[in-house]
């Protein structure tokens, strides 16, 4: 078995090991907040007495927040820490002398666990569609769904470079948690995890459409649930194409740069 | 005067330890000041679809949103680093060390940790209650609003039972991570009006686990009219509450094996 496989089959063991962890947050945690949201947007709509707002019918906006708060699970792959931890106490020296590269191990770990949670999104989706969405289930809609998949996959390697950034920090502070969870606050509102992006003011989504956190969220849940055409997708799919080689150099210099910091002691 | 003079302690410790690690410190209250940008640019944004939220006027939802920035910063300030620890302390053994002291064990997990930075996030959210109560264009009393106070800072007591219901079972399931989630999200039905809940997910909100109550409830009997059954049931429900954390807790430590656990 090759090492990247070794890689994934460990973490995998991982994931399911807390079994009761697992439960309660798939189910629980992803259903509290549907329903949270299901009941703010009902009352509005009455409130409002109207079918469509913002170009959603309560249906759709069900669905968006299903996926919304799955899509942010994605994104985090594993928890804030995964490397400021081992770089403050000095658990990095294991991967610095193993004969694989650190931030490719890192990333496949990461990615590991979006993957799982990108099956979990497909599988609560397709029960929600079934459950939510009275119209006959076609084709495009599977294919759709296969690729936000893939997108969302992209997406969570940028965040994942994002987060690198704010973790890499910790070569030079005692405790980065703080900016993981801040990256973590503006990626979920500019992303559209909160509220629709339709609903922001025109002149903050002029500004959200050259940044990356809209293909956070927003790009692939809107791809998913056929709002957006093939076109607007892909516009946001390639502003995160543009993004990824720029995160991804700043994370190659930056741990350059605080590998030449590193004690290998802990602090 | 005992658990007060400790309190003092624990107070001068949590300070000095705090500016031990500045930067640390200032991207702390960066944080928070991001999460109360997002809370208010939430509603801001909502408010641009609809005139009214659950019967309440966008200056209204202002003062309901400036309260939970308030419950949120006091349970910061004073809980929140504390109930972050507890459940390694039951998974590593450490609650031993806690158990053979001389005071209530709960008082001292619960309150040792004094978050300094989050004192400073504490008089920011102060400063946006203010501003929102000035816009607020509902007439009120100074009773009134102290009697709202009393609410709110009850309403923060309930915030800290709830968590502390949902760290518990670590004694029973070794990883707290899944329960302490759970709570997480649940947290968001504290950040919205209870009038929007209705049927199962009501009686669930109100009752069993009352996150509605901890500032939907003070905030409409804020803005009135007043109803006895209301506050009837903030106050019945609180204590119930109360009641069944302290049995938990003790359930709790009952089954509390030590080291690793």
């Amino acid at each position: 078995m090759s090492w990247p496989a070794r890689v994934v089959s460990t973490e995998l063991r991982k994931i399911i090991a807390y079994r009761s962890d697992f439960w309660v947050n798939f189910l629980g945690q992803t259903l509290i907040q549907l329903f949270i949201a299901r009941a703010l947007w009902q009352s509005i709509f009455e409130s409002n007495g109207t079918g469509v707002i913002g170009g959603f019918t309560l249906g759709q906006m069900t669905l968006y927040y299903l996926l919304a708060p799955l899509t942010m699970k994605i994104l985090m792959g594993e928890n804030i820490g995964f490397l400021s931890r081992e770089i403050y106490d000095g658990g990095l020296n294991r991967y610095l002398v193993w004969p694989l590269p650190p931030l490719g191990y890192k990333l496949l770990t990461y990615l590991t666990y979006s993957t799982f949670y990108i099956a979990q999104l497909g599988l609560l989706y397709t029960l929600g569609r079934f459950l939510l969405d009275e119209r006959p289930y076609e084709l495009s809609e599977f294919l759709r769904l296969v690729l936000g998949m893939g997108y969302l996959f992209v997406a969570a390697a940028g965040y994942f470079c994002m987060m690198c950034l704010c973790e890499l920090v910790a070569f030079w502070a005692d405790n980065t948690w703080t900016l993981g969870v801040m990256l973590r606050f503006v990626a979920a509102f500019l992303g559209g995890a909160f509220l629709p992006l339709t609903f922001f003011p025109e002149a903050i989504r002029d500004v959200i459409q050259y940044l990356p956190f809209a293909a956070f969220v927003s790009g692939p849940v809107n791809l998913i649930l056929g709002r957006s055409t093939p076109l607007e997708a892909m516009q946001s799919f390639l502003v995160m194409l543009v993004w990824l080689p720029i995160l991804g150099l700043s994370v190659r210099a930056l741990w350059k740069r605080g590998n030449l910091q590193y004690t290998g002691v802990g602090m | 005067m005992r658990y007060l003079r400790l309190y003092l302690h624990f107070l001068r410790f949590s300070f000095s330890r705090a500016m031990e690690f500045r930067l640390d410190f200032f991207f702390k209250i960066i944080m928070d000041c991001m999460f109360y940008v997002v809370n208010l640019g939430f509603y801001k944004i909502l408010f641009l679809t609809t005139p009214m939220l659950a019967g309440w006027s966008e200056d209204q939802t202002m003062v309901f949103v400036a309260s939970y920035l308030l419950v949120d910063a006091l349970h910061m300030t004073v809980f929140a680093s504390n109930m972050w620890w507890l459940p390694y302390y039951v998974n590593r053994g450490d609650l031993d060390s806690y158990l053979t002291r001389p005071v209530s064990t709960l008082f001292f997990v619960s309150l040792r940790d004094f978050a300094a930075n989050s004192f400073v996030n504490l008089l920011i959210a102060l400063a946006i209650f203010v501003y929102a109560l000035s816009e607020l264009q509902t007439p009120y009393t100074p009773g009134q609003l102290v009697f709202y106070l009393g609410c709110v800072l009850n309403g923060w007591l309930l915030h800290y039972v709830l968590q502390m219901v949902f760290i518990i079972p670590v004694f029973w399931t070794q990883s707290g991570k899944g329960f302490n989630d759970f709570f997480f999200s649940m947290t968001m039905a504290i950040e919205r009006p209870d009038l929007v809940y209705r049927g199962v997910l009501r009686w669930l909100l109100t009752l069993v686990l009352p996150f509605a109550l901890i500032v939907s409830f003070p905030a409409r009997l804020f803005f009135g009219p007043t109803t006895p059954h209301l506050f009837l049931h903030l106050a019945f429900v609180t204590l119930g509450a109360w009641g069944f954390m302290l049995w938990f807790w003790k359930k709790g430590l009952r089954a509390y094996s030590s080291a690793s656990s």
